[in-house]
């Protein structure tokens, strides 16, 4: 599966498009980790646990939007895009989506 | 009373901890940028077609960073009178850098020499049902390509 | 087309500011501007107190008199407490409808204090360091005048102005033990009554005396105790909002001469059921 977010890929034409693919999770925060966080927030500086989390989750909504991709046939996402909001306190929902395309070499 | 002491003990704690690693911080992003400078990050959306492309894959690399609570208590106060509000700004700087570096990380590992169509996505987390910002989360992406360039 | 990226100077995006300049300002600028409305709003409860009517002070502590229902271990003492109040509000010339009522406390907290509606608590760790009616009848004369210039309302008037704009600043402050540090200076700073609401309840308390007994000794036998105590290590509660002892004693003195009123006469002894 090719991933892009350029509306093309470099080398191939696009033959075929397969609409909005979207993937996403929401997540919460781990008790234990949220502690030891908010230990970190007097100091400031990088929350280690938080960015690990976030990126996990952000590759699982990649996997899904790669799933959805899959399922019609597709073997490319271009244009992909992320996006996170905060549904309620302490949990996350990371997004992903693009368009699902076949590609094919050019010549 | 106690509480007062706790206060002020904490306010210390963060501003002298806090400038320690944000000074720090700083000075790694300086060094690392300065070895990253041959990878190229471009804004634009599609790669000129004179550049001879031979791979393409999308790249990203993400940051939390939290402010500290001397800063946290100064923001307080400045949102009473408004204006603009430093103790936030370094913190976004160096998250949007670190994000950043850590695409740069990534694009290197696959080979590529330039990265397009560079997005930056902010979100903020909050650390408790009170609105204070705790820490801004960062996701920087693109598409890391392999040019004839090389 | 030629792809570059030259490197781009630092601090663009940031503020060399340092940030304790920038905590210095807001400090010194927020708590000015905030103690300047206290002292705004404090003034403006002096003035407005005395318009507020007595009947509707009442009103309001009546509540809390009835849901604190201080025990009443001993109907002897406050019976007596309460006679001792009566002539002196007759002495020191209160308002028809003011009228006071004592309350004594069983506990070991020394101290004394007057609250809204014309209430005067008593508790027996204060009347335990007191040993003739005169001393008992300075303590009561002192609460009666602030009841008498409405002391407690401009208390409490001060009181939740200062309450009200230090919890609209926690608010926005929005840090929870910043918030908590800012509402304990607000009951703290809201308990007392100032330095010269005290000392012309000394004065008004004073001449109460003289005019019930014709002399005003015993005026200063609390203050000696305490003044004793105090070098003991040991800080009585009563003392923290009020003036200095020794110059609480002076001031006394003072006006006791001024006046020609004598302080050597003899004592009148406690009753039997309080010695």
């Amino acid at each position: 599966m090719q991933l892009s977010n350029l509306e093309i890929v470099p080398g191939q034409r696009i033959v075929k498009h397969l609409g909005l693919v979207q993937g996403s999770t929401v997540r919460a925060k781990h008790a234990g980790k949220d502690f030891l966080a908010g230990i970190k927030n007097i100091f400031g500086g990088e929350l280690m646990a938080y960015t690990e989390l976030l990126q996990e989750s952000r590759e699982e909504a990649m996997k899904r939007m790669v799933e959805q991709a899959e399922a019609v046939g597709a073997n490319a996402v271009v244009n992909i895009r992320f996006s996170t909001s905060s549904v309620t306190m302490g949990a996350a929902e990371l997004f992903a989506y693009g368009t699902a395309v076949v590609l094919e070499p050019r010549a | 009373m106690a509480d007062l002491y706790i206060f002020l003990i904490l306010l210390a704690l963060g501003f002298t901890i806090g400038t320690t690693v944000e000074k720090r911080h700083f000075r790694s992003l300086i060094r690392r940028e300065a070895e990253h400078a041959d990878l190229l990050l471009i804004a634009s959306k599609l790669p000129t077609p004179d550049l001879k492309i031979s791979e393409s894959h999308l790249v990203g690399g993400n940051a939390v960073i939290s402010v500290d609570y001397f800063k946290r208590f100064v923001a307080g106060l400045r949102n009473l009178v408004g204006g603009r509000m430093n103790a936030y700004e370094s913190l976004v700087d160096r998250a949007r850098r670190e994000a950043l570096l850590r695409l740069k990380d990534e694009a290197k590992q696959l080979g590529a020499d330039m990265v397009f169509n560079i997005k930056i996505e902010t979100a903020s987390i909050s650390q408790s049902a009170n609105k204070a910002l705790g820490s801004i989360e960062v996701y920087a992406y693109g598409t890391a390509v392999k040019t004839a360039r090389q | 087309m030629k792809y570059e990226n030259p490197k781009i100077p630092e601090g663009i995006n940031t503020t060399r500011e340092h940030p304790l300049k920038e905590f210095a300002i807001l400090t010194v600028g927020i708590f000015g501007a905030l103690i300047i409305a206290v002292f705004a709003l404090g003034w403006a409860a002096q003035w407005a107190a005395p318009h507020v009517p007595f009947s509707y002070e009442k009103e309001l502590s009546q509540r809390f008199f009835k849901d604190q229902s201080l025990d009443k271990p001993n109907q002897q003492i406050q019976d007596w407490l309460q006679q001792l109040a009566t002539r002196l509000v007759a002495v020191e010339g209160l308002p028809p409808d003011m009228d006071i009522t004592v309350h004594y406390q069983d506990d070991d907290i020394v101290n004394a204090f007057a609250t809204l509606g014309g209430h005067v608590v008593v508790h027996r760790g204060l009347l335990k360091e007191l040993d003739s009616e005169n001393a008992v009848a300075t303590v009561l004369a002192h609460e009666i005048a602030h009841i008498k210039h409405r002391d407690p309302i401009i208390a409490a008037g001060r009181g939740v102005s200062i309450i009200l704009a230090l919890t609209a600043l926690s608010g926005t402050v929005g840090d929870e033990l910043a918030g908590k540090v800012l509402g304990n200076a607000a009951i703290l700073t809201s308990l007392s009554f100032s330095r010269d609401q005290e000392s012309r309840a000394d004065e008004e308390g004073l001449a109460a005396l003289f005019h019930a007994y014709g002399h005003v000794s015993g005026a200063t036998d609390l203050f000696a105790r305490l003044k004793k105590s105090e070098s003991s290590l040991h800080q009585p509660e009563f003392m923290q909002t009020h003036p200095g002892t020794e110059g609480r004693i002076d001031a006394i003195k003072q006006m006791a001469r001024a006046n020609g009123w004598p302080m050597n006469e003899p004592e009148k002894p406690l009753p039997n059921f309080l010695r």
